[in-house]
């Protein structure tokens, strides 16, 4: 297939500065705000990144953060790109994480059904939620910020006040005295790096898996470029073995794991995720339409497409993802929805997004730093510098604040080339 | 008996509802002019720890509340540059400050007072104004009129004969008899005596603000001008009127008042700034609103009815000793209860809300 080669141009690789100039400025932020508390930025900063990677259990952090934040990153990247702002992926979160906590709980599964049934799950409920702000968007012209705002807080308020303390209690299941709800089955629950259950032809099956999805993604991104049939699918078939052979590392030290790990396979879903939404938003008929919609709506209307349908299937894909999210953090980290909920995802997913420049990819990319940086936010906590860890909404704020004031990092980038009026 | 869970319920409602109120008449003043303000409670955040601050250091809570307003504007100016002269996206600049407000106060929290819990308790208003039952008559007096006017406005546009005079004329012709009336009603000078007695001056402010909001954008050249630009930017840029002026007040302003109503929550209602504050009472604000039609009078009306909600768990559990029924009625139904109550407004079933038309969009000068 035959693309017209993009042009290069300075505006374009403005498109790709932004992103990188706004994270900077964040991190300098950052670095100010604690250069004025008198502390050294730079040895807080090395506190942070080497605390990232500092130890098994601090990297398996990482991990478990980046993955959740691809999923709720993606949501609201996905439905951006219809044209809606899904500020509900929160919401959408904790729907999908009640329900996994619910199924994993109350239903019984074999091993190889009870995680695949409550994925699904999830996403149908996390996707039914935010198809709820897609409805009204469509039907009664409802802002999509305001709708999923008010979703976000009536899903906070019925499962945390309501739910998990009343009917789903672990109290009224098991009569336990925790918090939160029971503890779901072992077969709910996301193989962690220890392994858990042991399982080889799981592990494989994996690892297949793992094979073909990276081989397709590197197959469908070398397809962009100009390289011949046969040069591509050899490179893509090295790509998917290469990274198969890297997660086997991983897969296979399983039940060397250190204890207290909750690193789990989750952060592979997040991958695959990256990867369809990518195959789905730019080579599919309905990712076209998706995107054509968000584009220009009256032209797509012209063209044929269904607006209302395309704009409520949208929004019930990036709820879906979300409710994932909240699958993953259930399944993989909490195994219960505990009594105080890790929240704060969803709203993060809105910065990955953002910082990520809502295409799949970059969202990953956002995902995996700030994995990192709030993952080392904790080292920071530590004497000397005794920071904070919420040190890391700062950051993100900053980088978002960046990213809301582009028209400023854009004039400033194109000063060098004093090009007058319009900057796009 | 009956009473005292009356004056008890009317008092917290009073309590919970004026940071509402008051921040959601900053939102009303920012979007009437076309910029959709989302930092409500991030703002809140800043301003309540910045009076704090203020009043830790000087001993002085009116000096604490001026450095609230002081960061308010401060930080209003900064959005309104970003949003209004570089045409920044305002829900994700609105996004932005919430993140960094959570995070940052946090963080400026364990610089200040090294802890992240709360700060040490500092001079507040926080001992309330004590009131004589006198003050209380002409206290109810004002709310009967006020009501009266706010009944009468209303019924008057809803018949699209609004008309500033004749509504004065009614409201006095209505309102002052039956104010003056009630005030020689013993049991409801006692309740409103009891709701108010040992408010904050805060409580005072988010009374009188409604009116003067919508005496400003109704009956004032300048809300004419206010509502204007939020409707119809080209249209009001082509009659001359300075369409970033305009925004630059009003976002300013938006901000200012969303500080004093985090100032009301750290310095009014305790003498200490939590980490958790405003805990969603920025979004309550946002949805106020919305439910609110845009409007001051109709704002103070959801406010009120949202608080309703709010303390309607205190109040049920007060109530539940004597009708066990209620107390099965879970707590998460009652907390959600005021957004729901928004999505079915939103959606149309329950009258339908609809912004300012140019609301959102950021205005260039010259474009086509």
């Amino acid at each position: 297939m035959s693309r017209p080669k993009a042009r290069f141009s300075y505006s374009n690789l403005l498109d790709l500065l932004v992103p990188i100039v706004s994270i900077l400025l964040g991190l300098i932020v950052g670095m100010i705000l604690i250069a004025v508390a008198g502390k050294n930025p730079l040895g807080a900063y090395g506190a942070m990144f080497s605390g990232a990677f500092g130890s098994i259990n601090s990297i398996s952090e990482v991990i478990i953060k980046t993955a959740i934040l691809t999923f709720t990153g993606l949501s609201v990247a996905f439905a951006y790109k219809v044209g809606l702002f899904n500020i509900g992926a929160e919401g959408q979160f904790i729907i999908g994480a009640i329900t996994a906590a619910f199924l994993g709980h109350w239903i019984h599964l074999p091993g190889i059904l009870h995680i695949p049934v409550i994925m699904v799950a999830s996403f149908i409920m996390g996707g039914l939620w935010a198809a709820i702000a897609g409805w009204l968007k469509v039907t009664r012209g409802v802002h999509e910020v305001i709708s999923t705002i008010m979703l976000n807080w009536i899903a906070v308020y019925l499962v945390e006040n309501w739910l998990v303390t009343g009917p789903l209690s672990a109290v009224k299941a098991t009569g336990s005295s925790d918090a939160g709800t029971p503890i779901i089955d072992g077969s709910a629950m996301l193989w962690r790096f220890i392994a858990y259950p042991p399982d080889q032809a799981g592990r494989i099956g994996l690892l297949v898996v793992i094979f073909l999805v990276a081989a397709i993604v590197a197959h469908y991104i070398l397809n962009r470029s100009p390289i011949a049939k046969a040069t591509n699918l050899i490179l893509s078939l090295v790509v998917g073995a290469g990274v198969a052979a890297l997660s086997s590392i991983a897969i296979f030290q399983w039940q060397y794991g250190i204890p207290g790990d909750r690193a789990n396979i989750g952060i592979f879903f997040a991958m695959a995720a990256v990867a369809i939404t990518f195959i789905l938003l730019y080579r599919t008929v309905t990712g076209y339409e998706i995107r054509a919609t968000g584009f220009n709506q009256e032209a797509a209307r012209y063209a044929g497409i269904n607006i209302k349908q395309r704009t409520i299937l949208t929004m019930f894909i990036a709820g879906g993802l979300s409710g994932l999210a909240g699958m993953l953090m259930i399944c993989g980290t909490e195994r219960r929805f505990p009594g105080v909920f890790p929240g704060g995802y969803g709203f993060d997913g809105i910065a990955m997004a953002l910082i990520g420049q809502n295409s799949p990819i970059g969202t990953f990319l956002a995902s995996v730093l700030f994995g990192i940086i709030r993952g080392g936010a904790t080292s920071m906590q530590l004497p000397p510098y005794e920071i904070h860890k919420t040190f890391a909404d700062i950051i993100q704020g900053s980088v978002v604040l960046f990213i809301a004031a582009n028209n400023i990092i854009r004039y400033l980038l194109m000063f060098p080339f004093k090009r007058k009026g319009e900057v796009d | 008996m009956f009473q005292q869970i009356l004056i008890a319920a009317l008092f917290s409602m009073l309590q919970f509802g004026t940071p509402i109120l008051i921040a959601g008449l900053g939102g009303v003043i920012s979007e009437n002019s076309g910029v959709v303000n989302l930092a409500l409670e991030g703002i809140m955040r800043m301003g309540g720890f910045f009076a704090v601050v203020g009043a830790y250091y000087t001993g002085n809570p009116w000096l604490g509340l001026a450095l609230g307003i002081g960061m308010g504007a401060v930080m209003g100016l900064l959005a309104a540059w970003v949003t209004v002269s570089w045409r920044g996206d305002q829900v994700v600049y609105g996004v932005a400050v919430n993140v960094f407000a959570l995070g940052g106060m946090t963080y400026l929290l364990q610089l200040f007072f090294n802890t992240t819990g709360h700060s040490p308790p500092v001079s507040s208003f926080s001992s309330g104004v004590v009131i004589s039952p006198t003050f209380a008559q002409g206290l109810l007096v004002f709310l009967v009129v006020g009501l009266t006017y706010a009944v009468v406005s209303w019924s008057m546009a809803r018949m699209k004969r609004s008309n500033a005079k004749k509504t004065l004329i009614l409201t006095a012709v209505i309102g002052l008899p039956l104010g003056i009336a009630f005030s020689f009603f013993a049991p409801a000078r006692e309740v409103v005596f009891g709701a108010f007695n040992k408010q904050t001056i805060f409580v005072y402010f988010a009374l009188i603000l409604p009116f003067l909001l919508h005496f400003l954008l109704y009956q004032t050249k300048w809300g004419l001008r206010i509502r204007a630009v939020g409707e119809n930017p080209k249209a009001a840029d082509t009659l001359g009127i300075n369409i970033y002026v305009i925004r630059y007040a009003c976002v300013i302003l938006s901000y200012v008042f969303g500080a004093i109503a985090g100032a009301s929550m750290s310095i009014g209602q305790l003498d200490i700034f939590d980490n958790h504050m405003p805990a969603g009472k920025g979004f309550i604000a946002l949805a106020a609103m919305i439910f609110g039609k845009w409007k001051p009078l109709g704002t103070l009306a959801a406010v009120l009815f949202f608080t309703l909600a709010g303390v309607a768990g205190d109040l049920i559990q007060g109530l539940s000793t004597t009708y066990p029924v209620l107390a099965s009625i879970p707590r998460g139904w009652l907390n959600a209860f005021p957004y729901m109550l928004t999505l079915l407004a939103l959606a149309g079933f329950v009258g339908r809300a609809v912004p300012p038309a140019a609301d959102g969009i950021p205005y260039e000068k010259g474009e086509k």
